[in-house]
Order: structure tokens, then C-alpha cells, then sequence
């Protein structure tokens, strides 16, 4: 350490250079890093979607996801699979444990899925697996409405105008489009007509199937050319289709348009969509895994903006950001910034208050923004992005990089004032080299110590730790930067520009304290059982009240959008009753002075990843972004209309929120109650008592059991003895079912690049109407019988889902906590349950936010007691007396009292901003101690003072000036993020800010004033640590 | 102890007298109509629109399909029996006239040529009856045209175009053993025209026409030959009642409702059954008044709200 501290002086000059250099560098890396509101906080996941048209849930369970996870099971690195069985579709979600290479286990999957084979029965599309998408998965949702284009004409501009130019952007996942009319033709048979001709279903789709053939063809080789031969495509051309020849009946050809009706109509829907209330199209588009936010969002608009003049001239308006994650990046990462930018002038002045010096005022503040640029190139080197997290531990790091460079400037004033009385003065370099060393030893090891502290959260692995675990290495590479910088930039330039006459007397105020601290030194001492006993009952007090402040682990993101989660109470509900009810709902809201805009999305999207049937709606609701309304307000403002409306289930969350929740219960609540066990029904029964227990708990809200049985459902029973006497076998009748009524695609027409499915179907009017199932003929040897001939019609509830967690089956139940403590909710629900009676087999589990919590906090502690460990053999290390360790490790605790007053006045409770700025706390304090300790370690040691209280009093005072600073300028750099603790995008840093600077307060104190009584009384050097 | 019983009645009385006057007492619950109430925000909240039931009557028909026979067959069919029946009566008469000449001592014509006669009118008689055969292979035996009298007029209004010969098939035993007595003809498309005629029989079956077939003579219409249509058959009696729209149909409890309005906030689950179509909606012989306001929007929420009542809305 010291050839390198001695060639930063030597040449300083250079070194000098070198860190403008590098200044530089760090403003561009900062310039270019990429800003992101959180860190990729869900665990990686694929889906595996399936179709199975036709199939009820439970047909979907037993023969598409059972034989799916029986084979993915067992790939290399999945962690969790679970999956939800859907009428006619199947979707697993495998979750990939941390740490792998997920594009290669991805790729396990994919093999594992093409072992699959023949296991899934005919008529089972091939299983896809999905794209990796990031956490929070939203970039955007756009709307079109349009009093001018047709509902075909508008989903035709979003599918094959603005879908192709949108996916092209680096970084989207994929485009999903609700709503509209997808164009189709369909070929709908008169069956009545059909049959007295003497036609049959497979026969018209055959004539379809030639009328829409498509070949190439080959060419012709002239001597000297070739020449193509071109066949004709398809076109969309409904005449041209009805006019196909089907057959021939009493010497007369029959042409399809003599039995069928061929049209162009919509498509089946699967979902649909409302844009501010009114009929319209919604593309929701997804990022890729580690695609960045903001940088995609932008290269979005960008597309989006050559697309829309063209758009407007059709009559289209648009929506550009219904959902626009980006805004909250922006908030926050904008107030941020502000919070920065304010806490860096008031840092610089205090520290021209405090050093009375611009140019050593200057090399102090200037280490801090260089230590800062150095973490972030790394941390950009890392792959990390710069979000609210990492900005977090920035901000926790101010303390410590402050205390870095006041340390050795403070050091180095002094040691060059001193130099200067004397006699025969050393050299200037010198000076400067030695005092930079003087401290630099413990304060590598109080460096240590703070990163050790922070480790825990570093290495934890639950999605909490995903969210801290950034910030634990923003602040570690910050403050190993800060020590780099102290090592070499700092003394570097301390010889450049400082000089003896540089070191001013201290104000009067500085004396003022001194004189006061002094004074409380003796008051302690005089009082020292009284005063450790109070500090002993509050620390225990403080200690004990931690688990009575309540609070979410995560806060509500105040991001300026909500979802409203709206499904109707019984599954089975059509898309049309939920758009009926999506509208008046969208006017109501539309109706508060603060919405800017919302949008409804009902049931699913092709290929999107929601099992959501028709009776299940999506409302993403945003705030105009100069609307000053409280969040909480504009909430309950949402909760309020949503309670008019009766045979609702509903939730109002926020987008980040209800992400966080996802990805802990793959449920959107805060808490899921889940129920395993075999029988479906059984599960439902005590999924219905648990209801009934938690309902009326204190603090549940949004209590749901979103029953799954209930789906009306015709059941078929085929009577064997009646197809064979009709000469039927069982696939004609449920070919003859599935092509009425699911539709069989019998080809494809092309207009352009445009390809419009052809798809053989009952006419809507017959297809809608139950009763005409009974009398659909199937076409027999014999004659054409109708399907009441040969099968029950058995009206019945089938489960419209069917969902696994790690292969078994399982029901939940959800809830959010609202005004009160999430464990304490819990452990009143976990009660409630317990004491029901369950069946034998069925067992119930709590998972979600409060489980994740205790999980994380587990998982904490006992990393804690390995750091404690680490910190220990640190500080052995470190300090040659070891009633030193003992003091450091003693005084921690005390510095919790601060903390949690600030906690209980702010009154946001226990949240990971509050916990990470307790470990804050526990840090720097740890930090002041060692160096306090340290300090009367050189001056015993080295300076060769006898260890008494007038030594014990020196070394105080000696560091009554750099802990002020340290501590002024840490509470001045938080000051901003903690007045804006209720500014969108401070949620974890402003409750963070708050916690440090209690905790400031009480171990500024505590080191200034205790910590000296209690060296004095328990210090000090032992016999034969003298000796040694 | 006759004293005794007045101090006990007046006792009773002053006790009486002691007890709240009727008026204070609480009174007694209303007793809640059937069905789900809900509150008139809450009926304006879900939207609720509804369609008043109308008078309908019903009668059971069943279905089948029918083609127009083409004349070309029919006249055909007859060209041969009118042929085999002229050469049956020519050859019976030269056979009668061969044997008168041929008996007795002055017989005028050979054995030979008697029999050759006769043997010629039995052939032709054959050939008659073949023809006949044939007709009724292809019409039915219960044909209405056995005498030449009634097969004149038929034929003649076959020809003019005045009648159709319509083949009707019907499902197998959709109509049991029965010959329906009336049968509806219609004309497929969007704008069916229907007659209705009695005079139907049997036909004989046909492999190209699987099922139980019936021949129809259908007067005054204006269908074509070969031209394919629908027949109905009427099954019991009438009966009357109310039709609902389709749009009012909800499944719950394995079973078709509809929600009658029966009070401004109160809907009551009515089942009825969706086996009796008609027109646009669906018949329904009791349980619901012409005039009742039924449910034709809204409905799946509010079975939502009856389902799951937990998703009452809060105050």
C-alpha cells in the first residue's frame, strides 16, 4: 500500500490526468449505462402453451399437461413447474433456478418436449415453448379506435400493419392483439339443405380443401431462357369459393354456395378489448429477458411515430401509451436524480463549512462522484442496469465515501498544519504520504466490515434478495472504488494542491461541540451505569417492537397506473357481458377528473401466456401524469366503483405490485392460500370454508376464491349401441361436433402478404342456439342421424381450470393485506385455518409476500451469523487490543434505537428500504467505532500516549470532526430522498433514507459521547497486548 | 273459589295491560320476495335490459327433408303402365274373340291361333302387372292412383303443374310406426314458403333416401321439379303459453333459466326448456305471464351475484 500511495504523490501530476481521465470515462459509461426501473426480479421462466381445441380442462390436464410435465420434469435447472389446464389449452410455466445458462436450459426444455412424441392425442397442436421475457414483461399497450375503419379493417392495420414494424424493434418479445375482427372466411353449411342433397361435412371440406389448393409449379427450359410457370394463389374471394363444384346430383352440378353460406366473418374469439370505453384494438407488446426498458420503449415510439401519420389519415385514433412502464422509470429515476443533484450542493457546502477550504472541500467531493462513475462502469460491465435498486446503494454509499475522503484530507490538513510548526518541517510529499497511510489501515478494515455487513443480502437468493442484492453491490463496488480512490486519486491530488497554510482553525461552533462533548464524556462517565442501563432498555425495546411495526417487505409503488383485475364470480360468463359491464365501468373511471386513460382485456390473446377465459378481465388504468391525487386516494376512488357492480370478483393492484405478487404465488394477490389434494371437488369444498374462516379478518381485502367449477357445459355420452346401428363410428360424431362447432380450417387465401383462413363452420345463428346440438346431423351409411340419435346431451359444470403446482393439483385462494401488518394478517388467517377440519389427503399452504418474507428473513439471518462471524475475525484482525472487537460489536445494537424511532414516525413500517437502511446503519456505525478505536490504538502505539481518560478524550475530539462530517454530509446526501419519501420512484429509498438518518442520529451520538466512556471503563490496551 | 278465578282474570288483564301496545311492538320482517333483490344502483350498475315475454302457442314437430319428384319419372312410369295396360286390354279382347270363334263344332279359328291368343293376352297382362309393380316399387302401394280415373286427374294436375309429387324422409324412428296425418312442406333459404297437404303415403324404401320416406301431393305450389325442401310433422296438441328470447337463456345448476323481472330490483330464476324453440326464443308453457319482463342483458352477472353471493356489492 504503500509504494502505491507514495507513487500517487511522487506523480501526481499524472495521476491527476489520469483521474480527469477516467472522469470522463465514467460520465460517458453513465451516459450510455442503461437505466431500468428495477432489476430482473423474476425468477427466469418459459411457457409451455399447447392447444387442444375441443378438450375440456380436465381432458387438457389428463392428456396434454400431465404426459408435458411427466416429460420437462427433470430438465437441467428447473426449480418450480406449474401449470394451468384451460378448456382447449394447456400451459406449464417452469421456473429456472438462479444462476444458469437459460438459454441452454431453454433448450433442455425444447429436447426434452420433442422426446414427447406420439404421448399427446390426435388433434393436440405441438406444444411451443415461449420467448424469455424480462420481469416486469409490459412495454406497452397500445389502442386504436376508429369510427371509420371496420372492426376487420382496424385488427387488419394492427396485425399486418403495426405488429411486423413493432416486433422488428430490438428488444420485443412479442406483440399480442385483442380485440377487433380477425378476418376469416368461413364456409357455414346449410344443413338442412346439405342433407337433402345428400352431402356430408368431410365431402364439403374436401371441395373446399380443392378449391383452395395451392401448388407450384415447375418451369420451361428454352434453349436459351427459362421460363416460370406461375399457378394461381387463392384469393380471398368468397365467390370464387362458393362457386367450387362439390358434386353432381341429378345430372346438375352442385357447387358449394348451393349448401353453404360463404362469407367473411370474424374469427372465434378468444378475447377482446375496450379502449377508453369503446370497442377498439390493443396491442400489448412484451420485452425479451434483459432487453432495457427504456432504450426499447423509446425505439418503439420511434416506429410508432413513422406509423402514425398514416394511421390518423385512416381515421385511427391512437393510444400510444395505455401502459407505458417507461413513465415510472422516468419518475423515478428523474426524482432521483433531482434528489442527487440537491444532496451534492448541500454536501459540497457543508464541506466548505466544515474543511473552511474550496480546494480541499473540492478533492473531497470530487472522490465521491469519481467513486460513483467507477461503480457504475463496473457495474455496466456487470450487466447491470442502473435502476432505482443500484441508485439505492449509491445513495447508502455517500457515507462511507464521504468518511473515505474526509478521513484522509482531515488527516492530511492536520498532519501538514502540525508539520508546519515545527522546526524542521518534513517534506510536504512526505507528510502527505504518511498521513494518508496514518488512516488508511483501519480504514481498509472498516471497509471490510461494511461490506461484510452487507453480504447477506448479496448472496440471498428470494426474490426479495433479487431486488437488494443490486443495490448490496452498487453500494460494495462503490465503496471499493471510494477506497481505491482514497488510495490513489486522493493523495494524489492532496500534493498538488494542497498546501500547510490550507489547514484553518476550527469554528467556533466545532469548539462549541467539543467543549460539549467533552462535558457529556464526563456526565456518562460520572452516570455510566445509569446511561447503559437506559441504552440497554431502549435498544431491548427497539429491538422487541421490530416485529410490531408492520408494513409490507414490498412497498406500494406509487407508479401512476393501476390494474383492476374484474372476473365475473362464475366462470362460463360470455366476452359480450363482460364488455357490457367493462364499459360502464370504463365511463365510471373515465369519469374521475385524474384518469387519463383506460383500456379492458378481456379473456386471452392468441399465444398469450393468460389462461384467462371469457369471464376474466384485465383493466389498466393511468393517471394523467399532472394529476396530484394521492395514490391511495385514487385507489380507493377505483375500489369504490368497482363496489357497484355486484357478480364481480375484483382487485385493484398495482402493475408493479401485482408482478411481485405473480412471480412469489403466480397468483396476482398479495397472499395465496393454496389447497392441495386429489379431488377437485373436495378442494373446492374447503376451498369454500377457508373463505367463509377468513372472511371479516382484520385487514384482508379483495378476499377471492376464484371458483373454477361451474363452467356450463354440454356433456356428450355416446350410446355404442346406437352408432353401430346407425354404421357410425365414434370419430364421424365428434369430427362432425368439432367442425360444426370449433371449426376446421380447411385452407388459406392470400391477399397480398395478408393470408386469410378458410374455416368450415356451423352458421352463427344454429351455432349459438343449444338446442340445435341435439338435431346436428351426422351424415351415417344410412342416412343422416341426428346427434340426439346417438349421444346423451347431458346439460352439467365442468372446472374451467385445472391448476398444478410441482404436478399436484391445487385450488387458491387470494387476499390482499390492507391497513395492517402483512404477518400479522397472516398469522391471524394461518390460525383461522388451522382450525378447520380437513379432509384426509388435503392440506392447505400460505405462500406469497408474508412467506416470502419469512423465507428471506431466514435466509437473512443466517447469512447474518456468517457475516457476524466474518466481521468478527475482521475486526480481530484488525485491532491489536481485543477489548476493541468487543467494543464495536457492543456498541452496534445501540444504533438501532434511532432507526426504529424514525421507522415508527414514519410510520411506513418494516419494508426492505427500512431493513436495508437499518444494515446501513449497523455500518457506518460500525465504521466510526472502528476508526474511534483505531485512533487511540496509533495514539497509544505509535504516538506513544499513555492510555488514561485525557488520552481517551484526545482521540474523541480528534474525531469529533471527520464523524460530524461524515455524518452530516451522509444525512445532507439522504435529506432529499427522505423529504421525498412519498415521491413516485422513492418507495424503497425514501423509507431507507429515513431509517439511516434516525440511525444517524442516535450512533452519531453514541460515538461521540458513549462509545469514548465505554473505551475508558473496558478499553484500552491488556498486559500483554502492551508487550506485544 | 268463584272469587279466585275473577282475581286471576283480572291479574291477567292488568298483565296484559302491562305488555307493550301493539304499536311499539317491532314489526314483524317483511317477508322478501322469491328471487335475487338487488339494490336500484345495482340494477343500473349491471345494465340490466329486458324484453317482455310474448303469447305463444307450441305444437311438436319433427323435421325431414324431401326433394320435388321430377315429372319425367313419373310420366315415364306411367307412359309404361298406361302402354302395358292398352296392350293387356288389346290382347285380352282378341283373346276372348279367338276362343268364341274357336268353340264348338264351327269354330272359325284354329286351336292354335286361340291359344296363341290367349297366351298373348296373358303375357300382357303380366306386363301390365309388371308395370304396376314397378310403379309402386317406385311410389308406394298406397299410391293414390290405382283406379284410371283418379290417375287421370292426378296425372293431368302433375303435368299442368298445378301439383308436385314430393319424396319426404324422414329420421329413422323419429316418427314411430304412425302415417302423419298432415305434413308441412317449406321451401329451403332465407325466405321459406311452406304448404301444407294431407294426402300422403308411404313410401317405399330407397337406399339413395335413407330413412322413413312418405310421398306428398302438394297442390298450389310453386316449387320446381328436383327442388329440395323441408317437411314438418305436428305432434300432439297445441298448447299455449309464452315465448322468451334466446337472448334471455343462462345455464346454472345443470339446468336452462331465464330471469324474470319480478319487481323493479327483484329477479327470479325461472328454468324452462330450450326443447321447444320457437321463432327467436323459446316456449314456455308455465311459470311465466305474457308481458313479464325477462332478462335479455345482464343476466350472466346477476346468476354471478346469486352463484356467488360473497360478490355483493358494499355499501
Amino acid at each position: 500500500m504503500r509504494w502505491l500511495v507514495d507513487l500517487c504523490v511522487r506523480f501526481a501530476g499524472s495521476i491527476a490526468t489520469l483521474t480527469l481521465v477516467a472522469l470522463a470515462l465514467g460520465i460517458w459509461a453513465t451516459q450510455s449505462a442503461p437505466l431500468d426501473v428495477f432489476p430482473e426480479f423474476v425468477p427466469s421462466t418459459v411457457d409451455i402453451q399447447t392447444e387442444a381445441p375441443g378438450f375440456t380442462a380436465q381432458q387438457v390436464e389428463q392428456l396434454v399437461t400431465k404426459p408435458i410435465e411427466n416429460a420437462v420434469n427433470g430438465s437441467p435447472g428447473l426449480a418450480t413447474i406449474r401449470s394451468e389446464s384451460i378448456p382447449g389449452l394447456s400451459v406449464i410455466t417452469v421456473q429456472f433456478a438462479d444462476k444458469i445458462d437459460l438459454y441452454n436450459a431453454r433448450q433442455g426444455i425444447a429436447e426434452h418436449l420433442s422426446e414427447l412424441g406420439s404421448a399427446l392425442p390426435l388433434g393436440v397442436d405441438t406444444p411451443r415453448l415461449s420467448p424469455l421475457t424480462s420481469s416486469t414483461m409490459d412495454l406497452l399497450k397500445i389502442g386504436l379506435v376508429s369510427d371509420k375503419l371496420t372492426p376487420f379493417e382496424l385488427r387488419d392495420q394492427a396485425e399486418w400493419v403495426m405488429k411486423p414494424a413493432l416486433l422488428a424493434v430490438p428488444g420485443v418479445a412479442h406483440v399480442l392483439i385483442f380485440g377487433g375482427a380477425v378476418r376469416e372466411i368461413h364456409i357455414e353449411p346449410d344443413l338442412k339443405r346439405m342433407t337433402s342433397y345428400g352431402f356430408t361435412l368431410t365431402e364439403l371440406a374436401d371441395a373446399a380443401r380443392g378449391a383452395l389448393a395451392l401448388k407450384g409449379a415447375g418451369f420451361v427450359d428454352l434453349v436459351h431462357q427459362r421460363v416460370l410457370i406461375q399457378t394461381p394463389v387463392p384469393s380471398p374471394d368468397t365467390g370464387a369459393i362458393a362457386r367450387a363444384v362439390l358434386g353432381v346430383r341429378a345430372n346438375t352440378p352442385v357447387t358449394i354456395g348451393d349448401i353453404a353460406k360463404v362469407t367473411e366473418s370474424p374469427a372465434l374469439r378468444s378475447g377482446d378489448a375496450l379502449v377508453m370505453g369503446r370497442p377498439g384494438v390493443m396491442l400489448s407488446l412484451a420485452s425479451q429477458y434483459s432487453a432495457n426498458t427504456m432504450e426499447t420503449t423509446r425505439a418503439l415510439e420511434a416506429t410508432l411515430a413513422q406509423l402514425l401519420p398514416a394511421l390518423k389519415a385512416q381515421g385511427v385514433t391512437v393510444y400510444p401509451a395505455l401502459h407505458r412502464p417507461a413513465n415510472f422509470v422516468e419518475k423515478a429515476l428523474g426524482s432521483l436524480e433531482q434528489s442527487l443533484v440537491i444532496a451534492a450542493i448541500l454536501i459540497l457546502a457543508v464541506l466548505y463549512l466544515l474543511l473552511r477550504d474550496w480546494r480541499s472541500a473540492l478533492i473531497t467531493f470530487l472522490a465521491i462522484p469519481l467513486s460513483l462513475l467507477a461503480a457504475v462502469a463496473v457495474l455496466d460491465h456487470m450487466g447491470q442496469t442502473l435502476n432505482t435498486m443500484t441508485l439505492g446503494g449509491f445513495a447508502v454509499a455517500l457515507g462511507v465515501l464521504v468518511d473515505d475522503a474526509i478521513i484522509g484530507i482531515e488527516n492530511t490538513l492536520r498532519r501538514l498544519g502540525e508539520n508546519a510548526k515545527m522546526a524542521q518541517p518534513r517534506s510536504r510529499l512526505a507528510v502527505i504520504r504518511d498521513a494518508t497511510l496514518e488512516v488508511r489501515g483501519p480504514v481498509v478494515y472498516a471497509t471490510l466490515v461494511v461490506i461484510a455487513v452487507f453480504l447477506p443480502e448479496l448472496f440471498s437468493t428470494s426474490v426479495q434478495g433479487k431486488f437488494v442484492g443490486p443495490l448490496a453491490l452498487a453500494f460494495i463496488l462503490a465503496v471499493l472504488a471510494s477506497l481505491g480512490v482514497a488510495l490513489t486519486a486522493a493523495p494524489a491530488l492532496c500534493a498538488l494542491f494542497l498546501k500547510a497554510r490550507d489547514h484553518h482553525a476550527d469554528f467556533g461552533w466545532i469548539r462549541w461541540i467539543r467543549a460539549w462533548q467533552t462535558g457529556a464524556i464526563d456526565r456518562v462517565h460520572g452516570n455510566f451505569r445509569v446511561v447503559v442501563a437506559a441504552l440497554a432498555v431502549l435498544t431491548v425495546i427497539a429491538a422487541a417492537s421490530l416485529p410490531f411495526l408492520g408494513g409490507s417487505f414490498m412497498p406500494d409503488f406509487r407508479e401512476g397506473h393501476f390494474v383492476m383485475q374484474v372476473s365475473s364470480s362464475t366462470p362460463g360468463t360470455s366476452l359480450d357481458e363482460m364488455l357490457a359491464v367493462g364499459k360502464r365501468i370504463s365511463r365510471d373511471v373515465l369519469a374521475l377528473p385524474y384518469v387519463a386513460t383506460i383500456e379492458q382485456q378481456v379473456g386471452r390473446a392468441e399465444l398469450g401466456e393468460d389462461t384467462w377465459g371469457p369471464h376474466r378481465s384485465e383493466f389498466h388504468v393511468e393517471l394523467k401524469a399532472d394529476a396530484s391525487v394521492d395514490q391511495t386516494e385514487a385507489e380507493d376512488a377505483l375500489r369504490q366503483i368497482l363496489a357497484r357492480y355486484p357478480g364481480l370478483q375484483t382487485e385493484v393492484v398495482t402493475f408493479l405490485g401485482d408482478r411481485i405478487s405473480e412471480s412469489l404465488t403466480g397468483e396476482t394477490a398479495d397472499i395465496a392460500v393454496k389447497i392441495f389434494g386429489d379431488q377437485l371437488d373436495a378442494l373446492d369444498g374447503v376451498a369454500h370454508r377457508v373463505t367463509g374462516a377468513l372472511s371479516g379478518t382484520p385487514g384482508i381485502s379483495d378476499l377471492q376464491f376464484k371458483a373454477q367449477s361451474g363452467t356450463p357445459t354440454f356433456a356428450l355420452h355416446l350410446d355404442s349401441a346406437a352408432l353401430a346401428a346407425s354404421g357410425l363410428k365414434v370419430q364421424d360424431v365428434l369430427d362432425a361436433v368439432q367442425t360444426n362447432y370449433a371449426g376446421a380450417t380447411v385452407g388459406q387465401t392470400y391477399a397480398g402478404i395478408r393470408a386469410v383462413n378458410v374455416t368450415l363452420l356451423l352458421p352463427e345463428n344454429a351455432r349459438n342456439r343449444p338446442e340445435f346440438l341435439s338435431s346436428l346431423m351426422i351424415a351415417s351409411p344410412f342416412g343422416p342421424v341426428p346427434l340426439s340419435q346417438v349421444a346423451r346431451i347431458v346439460p352439467t359444470q365442468t372446472r374451467y381450470t385445472v391448476a398444478h403446482d410441482g404436478g399436484q393439483r391445487f385450488v387458491s385462494i387470494t387476499f390482499n393485506v390492507v391497513g395492517r401488518g402483512l404477518q400479522a394478517t397472516v398469522d391471524d388467517a394461518k390460525a383461522k385455518v388451522a382450525a378447520l377440519k380437513l379432509p384426509p389427503g388435503v392440506y392447505t399452504e400460505f405462500s406469497g409476500a408474508a412467506a416470502a418474507q419469512t423465507a428471506s428473513r431466514n435466509q437473512l439471518l443466517l447469512y447474518t451469523v456468517f457475516a457476524l462471524l466474518l466481521i468478527g475475525m475482521i475486526l480481530f484482525i484488525c485491532f491489536h487490543w481485543r477489548a476493541n472487537t468487543w467494543l464495536v460489536l457492543a456498541n452496534l445494537p445501540f444504533s438501532l434505537i434511532g432507526s426504529v424511532a424514525a421507522i415508527a414516525l414514519m410510520g411506513s413500517g418494516l419494508s426492505v428500504g427500512a431493513m436495508v437502511g437499518l444494515v446501513t446503519v449497523f455500518g457506518v456505525s460500525a465504521r466510526n467505532a472502528i476508526l474511534l478505536l483505531a485512533h487511540y490504538e496509533h495514539l497509544v502505539e505509535v504516538e506513544g500516549v499513555p492510555w488514561n481518560a485525557g488520552t481517551v478524550l484526545r482521540g474523541a475530539q480528534e474525531r469529533l470532526v471527520p464523524i460530524l462530517m461524515t455524518a452530516a454530509v451522509t444525512a445532507l446526501g439522504l435529506m432529499p430522498l427522505a423529504i421525498g419519501l412519498h415521491q413516485p420512484g422513492q418507495e424503497i429509498e425514501g423509507p431507507m433514507a429515513v431509517t439511516v438518518l434516525g440511525g444517524l442520529l442516535s450512533s452519531t451520538l453514541l460515538n461521540l459521547v458513549v462509545l469514548p466512556a465505554l473505551a475508558e471503563r473496558f478499553g484500552g490496551p491488556k498486559s500483554d497486548e502492551v508487550a506485544a | 273459589m268463584r272469587g279466585r278465578h275473577w282475581i286471576g282474570f283480572a291479574a291477567l288483564l292488568l298483565l296484559a295491560a302491562c305488555g307493550k301496545p301493539a304499536a311499539d311492538k317491532p314489526a314483524e320482517k317483511e317477508a322478501e320476495p322469491p328471487g335475487l333483490t338487488l339494490k336500484a344502483e345495482e340494477v343500473k350498475s349491471l345494465g340490466i335490459a329486458t324484453a317482455a315475454a310474448q303469447t305463444a302457442s307450441w305444437r311438436q314437430q319433427i323435421s325431414g327433408y324431401g326433394v320435388v319428384t321430377a315429372l319425367d319419372a313419373i310420366a315415364v312410369n306411367d307412359a309404361e303402365v298406361m302402354t302395358a295396360q292398352a296392350a293387356a286390354a288389346q290382347s285380352q279382347a282378341a283373346a276372348a274373340r279367338a276362343r268364341s270363334l274357336g268353340t264348338g263344332e264351327e269354330a272359325a279359328v284354329s286351336r292354335e291361333v286361340v291359344e296363341a291368343a290367349q297366351s298373348k293376352a296373358a303375357a300382357d297382362q303380366a306386363a301390365l302387372m309388371l308395370a304396376r309393380r314397378k310403379t309402386d316399387a317406385a311410389f308406394g302401394h298406397n299410391a293414390p292412383w290405382h283406379d284410371a280415373a283418379s290417375r287421370q286427374a292426378i296425372m293431368a294436375r302433375l303435368a299442368s303443374g298445378r301439383s308436385v309429387l314430393v319424396r319426404v324422409t324422414f329420421p329413422l324412428g323419429a316418427l314411430g310406426d304412425t302415417l302423419p296425418a298432415t305434413l308441412q312442406i317449406a321451401r329451403l333459404g332465407a325466405n321459406p314458403k311452406s304448404w301444407t297437404t294431407s294426402t300422403i303415403w308411404e313410401a317405399p324404401a330407397d337406399s339413395t333416401f335413407p330413412g322413413r320416406g312418405f310421398y306428398a301431393l302438394l297442390d298450389g305450389s310453386d316449387m320446381a321439379q328436383n327442388e329440395h325442401v323441408t317437411a314438418t310433422v305436428p305432434v300432439g296438441a297445441a298448447q299455449a303459453g309464452v315465448t322468451v328470447p334466446a337472448a334471455a337463456l343462462i345455464y346454472g345448476d345443470n339446468e336452462a333459466w331465464v330471469y324474470v323481472q319480478t319487481q323493479p330490483e327483484t329477479f327470479l330464476k325461472t328454468r324452462i326448456d330450450i326443447g321447444k324453440p320457437l321463432g327467436g326464443g323459446y316456449f314456455v308453457a308455465g311459470g311465466i305471464r305474457a308481458g313479464q319482463p325477462v332478462v335479455t342483458g345482464g343476466a350472466g352477472l346477476l346468476l354471478a351475484r346469486e352463484t356467488n353471493p360473497s360478490t355483493e356489492a358494499e355499501e
